[in-house]
């Protein structure tokens, strides 16, 4: 399951909610059953935030096994450097990890307890393509062993990939919430671009048009099945020139949607 | 009946594996922080090494090195409590690990305890070295069991400066303790009888000294040597206790304060 929502939609805030960090002011949220923050529901939670500060002088393999203490039914070490994919470093210290391996031990440290809830923030920002793939990848190990992953992020392709639930969130309100191909079918999946002569509002009546945008003196229709809206197009303006059809940037149609629900 | 108390032995068992561990880990891991561990060694060294030796400063009835030595720990001690336990939890405090640590089970206090015990070991490393360098190369008349019963003394007294510590980590913001911890640990050592012995203080700075927990630290330390100064050990202990309590009590006060805030 993913949260998804620009910066300041209150993810974060959520996830003190649910780690019982923050105090609830009115409602009930119940953590496998526990209350928020309880021993109960800590020894079966497992978190990766956006830390700083961490120890430099410990290794990774003292601080895995220094969160292993923590829990009472612990990760086997070996399958902790595993998923995580740490294989190498265990004596290396933290200190001299470079960014993307740092975040793979953040990720470690969330496994040592053998969570049947995985929370994740913003796991992978400001990580590169391939660090970024390999942690998805990791990711998607631990959810096939049937556990439940819970992931706060901004980026619509890391919710697609990884959650098969997408709670769209943003100024504290729930937008939608949604298996990603509807989600997607949400804010078009096919951008259609062309200069016509057609006015903004004639176009917006095309069959299949969710919404128009008008950028470099060209107009674009967003749509989920853009044969019928290009046919349409077409037969009402025999002059339309430099036709485009592409898939469609989802961050920014994401974006816009959540733009315009808030607004 | 039976199958609770296992329970609670076992959480016992957990709970003191927890400890071992954090505390082996933060003494481990202050001891690999050269600035750390040696700016806390290098100032009491270097104080007793310039006054311990040659220098007839310290109080008449007692040897010059073995006075010295006394005082030097003393401001050892107080150092560690202050910037070591002090300074260091309140610059952690402003980062998000320990809001990483605060969400997975570990009991709050542990964290607590394992700093305290690391405070502990690197006292007890400064007064061995400075008691042994005394030993080395002075000759105090001192029996063996008064020795360790200094030394005892001495590094107990980490606790206090380490309450200190944690009011000051816990009262101020994350960027200010280290500037606040200077103001509060000079005067204790130039108005609590560590750096100027009490005898040398003018009349008016002795009544400001027997406010301070430094000086009841030293004349505690000081009773071990079996000089008496001024009232008896007993008070001195009394005093440490409940300066410790209520600087607690002010930490554990602003610790709810601000919980679930982070300054990062």
């Amino acid at each position: 399951m993913a949260f998804l929502g620009p910066n300041g939609a209150g993810k974060s805030t959520l996830l003190n909610l649910i780690m019982g960090s923050a105090k609830l002011t009115q409602g009930r949220i119940s953590v496998l059953g526990h209350d928020p923050g309880s021993t109960a529901a800590k020894l079966r939670t497992g978190v990766m935030l956006q830390v700083t500060g961490v120890p430099e002088t410990l290794s990774v393999s003292e601080h895995i096994q220094l969160f292993r203490t923590y829990y009472v039914n612990s990760m086997q070490f070996e399958k902790i450097i595993d998923i995580a994919n740490l294989q190498g470093l265990e004596k290396r210290r933290y200190g001299s990890l470079s960014g993307g391996e740092r975040q793979k031990l953040h990720f470690a440290l969330a496994l040592a307890g053998d969570p049947d809830l995985l929370y994740l923030d913003e796991p992978t920002s400001n990580m590169d393509v391939e660090t970024r793939m390999s942690l998805w990848a990791q990711i998607q190990l631990f959810r096939k062993q049937n556990r439940t992953v819970v992931l706060n992020t901004h980026n619509l392709e890391e919710a697609e990939l990884l959650a098969d639930r997408i709670i769209l969130i943003d100024h504290g309100k729930i937008i939608a919430d949604a298996p990603p191909p509807s989600i997607r079918s949400l804010v078009g999946t096919t951008m259609v671009a062309a200069t016509t002569s057609l006015s903004e509002e004639e176009l917006s009546q095309l069959p299949g048009v969710l919404r128009t945008e008008f950028a470099d003196r060209q107009i674009r229709l967003f749509a989920n099945s853009p044969e019928e809206t290009v046919r349409a197009w077409l037969d009402l303006d025999p002059h339309l020139k430099n036709l485009e059809v592409k898939p469609a940037q989802l961050q920014d149609a994401y974006l816009h949607l959540v733009k315009g629900k808030s607004a | 009946m039976n199958g609770s108390r296992q329970l609670t032995r076992q959480g016992l068992l957990h709970l003191l594996r927890i400890a071992y561990h954090e505390s082996k880990m933060e003494f481990v891991k202050c001891l690999r922080l050269p600035a750390f561990s040696v700016s806390l060694f290098v100032f009491p060294i270097g104080m007793f090494l310039f006054f311990g030796f040659g220098m007839n400063w310290g109080p008449n009835d007692v040897d010059n090195t073995l006075y010295w030595a006394t005082a030097s720990s003393c401001m050892g001690v107080i150092g560690v409590g202050l910037f070591g336990f002090g300074v260091y939890v309140a610059t952690e405090r402003g980062q998000g690990w320990l809001l990483l640590k605060r969400v997975s089970p570990m009991p709050p206090l542990m964290y607590f305890l394992a700093k305290v015990v690391m405070s502990i070991l690197f006292s007890t490393i400064v007064v061995l070295v400075i008691f042994g360098i005394a030993l080395f190369f002075g000759s105090p008349e001192v029996q063996a069991l008064r020795l360790m019963l200094i030394c005892v003394v001495l590094v107990l007294s980490t606790i206090p400066f380490c309450a200190l510590g944690l009011a000051i980590a816990y009262l101020v913001g994350p960027n200010s303790a280290h500037a606040v911890v200077n103001l509060v640990y000079l005067p204790q050592l130039f108005l609590g009888g560590i750096v100027v012995p009490f005898e040398v203080l003018p009349g008016y700075l002795q009544s400001v000294a027997t406010a301070m927990p430094s000086f009841h630290s030293i004349q505690l330390a000081l009773h071990a040597v079996e000089v008496n100064i001024s009232a008896s050990a007993y008070t001195h202990m009394a005093v440490l206790t409940i300066y410790s309590v209520l600087f607690v009590a002010v930490a554990v006060f602003f610790y709810y304060r601000d919980e679930g805030k982070t300054f990062g």
